[in-house]
């Protein structure tokens, strides 16, 4: 194998595709040929180097792509500010929301049993005596 | 790719416009289409208005995905059409800043107090980012495709709609061009 027909297999070379005879050429190729060996060093390098740039933060987009649905629906989609949520805060939003009418249907029950007692005197005198005289 | 959402009912979630799927969906692919986005446009601001372009473009057209490829690779052939078009537009404009990378690798060439190792590492990324900004966006996209996310050949067929052969045979040239560049600039910076 020529170096210039080793240098079009640099690709497959990488990619594991070379198998057999032709892996053996490519491979004597390179020995032969410091140029084609650097060359191909350069290759392998780029290609992990070009692959680990891809591994940095990303920006967090999803309220911007919220609001330009938003806003290019017309307000069709994402009305409130409870869709636009993480299903994690909306657990916690519902969790909030029913804690606290748990609350007031209790607070109620009691206010409600207190004032009963207020206003029905046979409630604290089941005999009737206060009626009687 | 494959995950929980490309079950069929995830999916038809989705097409309900269900806003905590789309979400969900938001939220697994930011990363990875703005990583396309970023090495095709090259500017930072400019990757993340078109990845948010890319979304809008799923919302608006996922009642037409019939489930033949993964739903992440739909959203790599939408995110692959958007940004083409993007870089189109961009080189029409003839915008002065295109082509000046402005990731953080970019700068990392300046940074006086890292070891001198280090320091050849950010000069060749930057070196190799901007010179991918060389390429054409089709070989651009194709590389950064299979180098940068992983895609297979298959996955690639279908994000770009070109024949295997065809993806494989630009794939080599777009690596010969760019790796062969980073391969002189490591010669020159050396002598």
């Amino acid at each position: 194998m020529t170096s210039d027909e080793a240098r079009e297999r640099f690709s497959a070379a990488v990619e594991g595709e070379l198998e057999g005879a032709e892996r053996a050429a490519f491979e004597a190729a390179l020995e032969a040929d410091s140029a084609l060996r650097s060359d191909y060093g350069a290759f392998v390098e780029g290609r992990r180097i070009l692959a680990a740039t891809g591994q940095g933060p990303a920006p967090d987009i999803l309220a911007d792509v919220q609001h330009a649905l938003h806003v290019r629906s017309g307000g069709m989609f994402y009305r409130d500010r409870f869709s636009r949520m993480s299903p994690k805060h909306q657990t916690t939003v519902v969790v909030l929301a029913m804690l606290v009418l748990l609350g007031i249907v209790l607070l109620g029950a009691v206010l409600h049993a207190r004032s009963t007692d207020a206003v029905d005197p046979r409630a604290r005198d089941p005999q009737g005596t206060t009626r009687a005289r | 790719m494959a995950s929980d959402l490309d079950d069929p009912r995830f999916l038809e979630r989705l097409k309900r416009r269900d806003e905590a799927a789309f979400n969900e969906l938001v939220r697994t692919y930011q990363g990875r289409v703005f990583r396309v986005c970023l090495r095709m446009v090259g500017r930072r601001d400019e990757a993340e208005d078109l990845a948010q372009e890319v979304f809008i473009a799923v919302f608006r057209a996922i009642e037409t995905f019939r489930g033949d490829a993964k739903l992440g690779t739909w959203i790599y052939r939408i995110a692959s059409n958007v940004t083409k078009n993007r870089v189109k537009y961009l080189a029409r404009r003839q915008d002065g800043r295109q082509g000046v990378y402005d990731d953080e690798s970019a700068h990392a060439a300046d940074d006086a107090g890292a070891p001198d190792d280090a320091l050849d590492g950010k000069r060749a990324e930057a070196r190799l980012l901007e010179a991918l900004q060389g390429l054409d966006e089709e070989q651009r996209l194709i590389l950064v495709l299979r180098d940068v996310e992983n895609l297979s050949y298959e996955e690639i067929r279908e994000a770009t709609g070109l024949a295997e052969g065809t993806v494989k045979s630009r794939l080599h040239r777009a690596r010969q061009t760019l790796y062969a560049r980073v391969g002189q600039g490591t010669k020159g910076s050396t002598s």
